[in-house]
């Protein structure tokens, strides 16, 4: 039986996150997902792009490629498109996947790429000194938006499920358990997957919007969360309920769990089904569009 | 089996690329390079290789190099405005060492510019468009046979060398028909990526072999791996001191240069007794020019065949085949270069010329092909003292 | 590295032009393929003017030699085949002295601006073609006429070519390629 260790770059501790930051809980969680699947390294690609949770990869001692800010999604999907066969997983922030890389992330879902994307959604941009990203909400302050943004937030969930993506997730840094159930059950998904987290950022977003020591901000994802999936405390979702709370700002509930979980066929299916007709026609046939 | 054909430029690059052994093409259409994207869309699936249109060139760019970590011959193609959004993730597959081939038919620019006509006004975005230090490939076809057979070359130089490699098409190439060689894919010389060896508990992703390349593994493969986009160690590891960023970046820059000779050699051609000891009447000229405007050069010695002209014509741009044109310089009178934009590798072949003579300029940058009567006005200017 | 170059051979240069959908870019493939099968050497470009796929003016350029083609288009115009009005008019400058100039003698009515030193052949290529239902390969119909009036290449290799290309619909094509010769020939 292996554990997250087996899939840590101890050599590579201590992390380099703030104290307060999630992302070292999302690394554990993600890595016991691995586990928990047995997968092998050799057979496990994580991409990341630029960003605090984007230098996750310098931990995990699986295949990995750290490329360019907001193409983590892009670089996964020519490794999947190539070798179906290999869990593939994208690292991102709410900069890389949100803003950055959303053309990215809405063509991955919408294509249905067998691609596992993690996205850490700490609502500002860490890694830079705490800009605002595509996921601030209205109102907040960030180095960018001294005096209250004045632009609406992205819902990524929503986001997925419009763009097509077969399992879309949400759950928050503090809800360990539930994190690791729904990494388990997306790097399973044979289409697109997408497990938003919800994570603090003392060092910036919650100094400046004033929401107190990080302690106070990992007390406040366990008090907003409303799961809704299973192991939820409400009941399961149902189509289209995804509805944003009345109020999006920076103290709004936070719907966790399983958003949504289809099964339409991912594009590894679909192309090896062209790969076949394409093989049966065989060399110097015409398809009919042309 | 080897066969004479009657090929478009854009067939004969795909023709190439399957030969080669590419079997993933990611792209965003474009004119006038969407019939390589066509064919490998109806070519590549049935081959077992994969076809896939991105969202925009940017992701076209970043999914070659996430192909070619997991073991493929990737490709794309493209024309101006997709090659300047690519060049962010060209940067990346330089840093990473992603072998991988990126077709440019250039058209006339800035911008959407005349988009269904020619121009050789993306030579020098293709040796610095990409950010920081780094090596650049880039050859140029000047026939459809070419096409082929530089395309081939393209997947070699960029598997042996782990970097990419530009084939730096034009609207006129892609888009004429001709005659055209296209030898047996079997007699085809082809390489492969230098692959680890040994215990996969050392492999480094970037300790360099022999030739200055570190040998590649393949996602799936035995020997896992980590690559990056930021300076790094042998293992791929981020390192942030100088002594290996100074390393890594002589390295990279170094592993084209000290392999030339893996490179096409130019072309040289005489007519009229062209060069030293010229038979011909009038002073020897020396005509660099390179893809279309070579075809107008070869016209321009065939209209003039009294005065001793040679053309040098660089099957690759980039590095630019220096010592093979500056031997050639002092046996001329005056060096004119034919090139369909303001005014691009005259700057180089200057830099090379070095003051030992004249260098005119035959230039044109309206979208139309440069004329044999342009290039041979710029003869007759140059030799009287006005090259420009 | 080093190869010396051979003088300049014979050059032909045609201008097949006419509407975008009449295939006077197939027929310029066709007469290169016709010529590579000849084991001559050729190159066939191509332009539609205007952004509409059918209806533009269309011209396919198409030179022919003994040895390998430098310059990959028409400089002086041996032969000029003009469908439409536009396609006569707008080609006039590209013609070389003495050229051959085939128009539609239907829809190209006016040939007065062309130089007196052309040779010019009205021939009634649309109705003709139509005449023998073979309108959908007019531009066949017309590289016919254009064959048998330069003698460019051999009749043979075209119809080679046509073979090739259009494999068990050849036969309409070849129909209509030696209808074309004929009625070029007074036939």
């Amino acid at each position: 039986m292996s554990t997250y260790l087996d899939y840590l770059d101890e050599n590579a501790l201590p992390l380099m996150w703030c104290p307060g930051c999630g992302d070292g809980t999302i690394l554990k969680a993600l890595l016991g997902a691995f586990a928990t699947l047995g997968l092998k390294r050799e057979n496990t690609v994580v991409v990341t792009g630029i960003g605090c949770w984007g230098k996750a990869d310098d931990y995990i001692r699986t295949n990995a490629i750290h490329g360019t800010h907001g193409r983590a999604l892009a670089v996964a999907t020519g490794v999947k498109a190539f070798r179906p066969g290999l869990t593939v997983v994208a690292l991102m922030g709410d900069g890389d996947c949100a803003t950055i890389g959303g053309n990215h992330f809405i063509h991955a879902a919408r294509r249905n790429i067998g691609v596992t994307a993690i996205v850490a959604n700490n609502l500002n941009y860490g890694m830079t000194g705490g800009q605002f990203s595509g996921t601030t909400p209205v109102g907040s302050r960030t180095s960018t938006s001294p005096f209250g943004h004045t632009e609406n937030p992205f819902d990524l969930c929503r986001l997925a499920e419009a763009a097509g993506a077969n399992f879309v997730a949400r759950t928050t840094a503090y809800h360990f358990k539930q994190m690791g159930q729904l990494m388990v059950e997306a790097l399973q998904e044979p289409g697109f997957s997408l497990v938003e987290v919800v994570s603090p950022c003392p060092t910036y977003f919650g100094r400046f919007n004033k929401q107190g020591s990080a302690s106070e901000m990992w007390r406040s994802l366990k008090e907003r969360a409303r799961a809704v999936g299973p192991g939820g405390t409400e009941a399961p979702a149902e189509a289209g309920s995804l509805e944003a709370p009345p109020d999006d700002g920076p103290d709004a509930p936070i719907l966790t769990g399983r958003l949504v979980s289809r099964h339409k066929p991912s594009f590894a299916e679909r192309y090896a089904a062209v790969q076949a007709t394409a093989a049966r026609a065989g060399e110097g046939a015409e398809p009919d569009a042309r | 089996m080897a066969r004479t054909a009657f090929l478009q430029g854009n067939e004969a690059v795909l023709e190439g690329a399957l030969a080669a052994g590419a079997r993933f093409y990611a792209g965003y259409p474009i004119t006038p390079s969407s019939e390589i994207a066509e064919l490998a869309s109806w070519r590549l699936p049935g081959l077992g290789g994969v076809f896939i249109q991105m969202e925009d060139e940017i992701a076209s760019m970043a999914a070659l190099v996430g192909a070619a970590m997991a073991g493929a011959k990737a490709f794309t193609a493209t024309s101006g405005p997709g090659f300047s959004l690519m060049q962010e993730n060209i940067g990346l597959a330089v840093m990473v060492e992603a072998p991988c081939v990126v077709i440019n038919v250039m058209r006339s620019g800035p911008s959407t510019g005349l988009a269904t006509k020619p121009a050789q006004a993306d030579i020098m975005q293709a040796r610095w468009g990409t950010h920081g230090d780094h090596p650049a490939v880039a050859l140029v076809p000047s026939s459809v046979s070419e096409c082929f057979s530089l395309t081939v070359a393209a997947f070699n130089l960029a598997e042996r060398l782990r970097t990419p490699v530009f084939v730096l098409s034009d609207e006129i190439l892609g888009h004429m028909r001709e005659r055209a060689d296209i030898p047996d894919t079997e007699a085809l010389e082809i390489w492969d990526r230098p692959r680890p060896a040994g215990d996969p508990a050392d492999y480094r992703p970037y300790r360099p072999g022999p030739d200055g390349v570190p040998p590649l593994g393949t996602f799936g493969g035995p020997y896992v791996f980590h690559v990056t986009s930021s300076m790094h160690d042998e293992r791929g590891v981020s390192a942030n001191d100088a002594k290996t960023a100074a390393a890594s970046v002589a390295r990279l820059v170094g592993k084209v240069s000290r392999n030339a000779q893996w490179l096409p050699r130019p072309e040289v051609v005489r007519s009229g007794g062209g060069g030293e000891g010229g038979t011909g009447a009038g002073r020897p000229v020396l005509i660099v020019a390179f893809g279309s405007s070579a075809r107008a050069a070869r016209q321009t010695m065939l209209d003039h065949p009294d005065h001793p002209l040679t053309l040098f014509r660089p099957r690759t741009l980039w590095p630019f085949p220096e010592a093979e044109l500056s031997a050639l310089v002092d046996g001329h009178a005056a060096v004119v270069v034919a090139e369909m934009n303001t005014g691009q590798l005259v700057g180089e072949i200057e830099r090379i010329t070095a003051g030992r003579r004249a260098v005119g300029l035959a230039w044109r940058s309206d979208g139309e092909i440069i004329t044999p009567e342009e290039i041979w006005a710029a003869v007759r200017r140059t030799l009287g003292g006005d090259g420009r | 590295m080093l190869a010396e170059a051979k003088p300049r051979g014979a050059r032909w240069e045609g201008v097949l032009a006419g509407e975008g959908g009449q295939g006077l870019v197939v027929a310029g493939i066709i007469l290169g393929e016709a010529a590579v099968l000849e084991g001559l050497y050729a190159v066939q470009c191509q332009w539609v003017f205007g952004s509409a796929a059918r209806g533009s003016l269309s011209r396919s350029e198409v030179v022919v030699g003994p040895e390998e083609i430098a310059f990959p288009r028409v400089l002086k115009a041996g032969v000029l085949l003009a469908l439409t009005p536009a396609a006569l008019t707008r080609h006039l400058g590209m013609l070389g002295p003495g050229a051959l100039v085939i128009v539609d003698s239907d829809h190209v009515p006016d040939t007065g601006d062309v130089p007196p030193d052309a040779d010019v052949r009205p021939l009634p290529i649309l109705r003709t073609a139509a005449g023998l239902g073979l309108a959908r390969s007019t531009n066949v119909f017309a590289l016919g006429a254009l064959v048998a009036l330069t003698g460019v290449v051999r009749p043979e290799n075209v119809e080679e070519a046509l073979r090739r290309r259009f494999g068990v619909k050849a036969e309409p094509n070849l129909r209509a390629f030696r209808a074309g010769a004929d009625l070029a020939a007074g036939g």
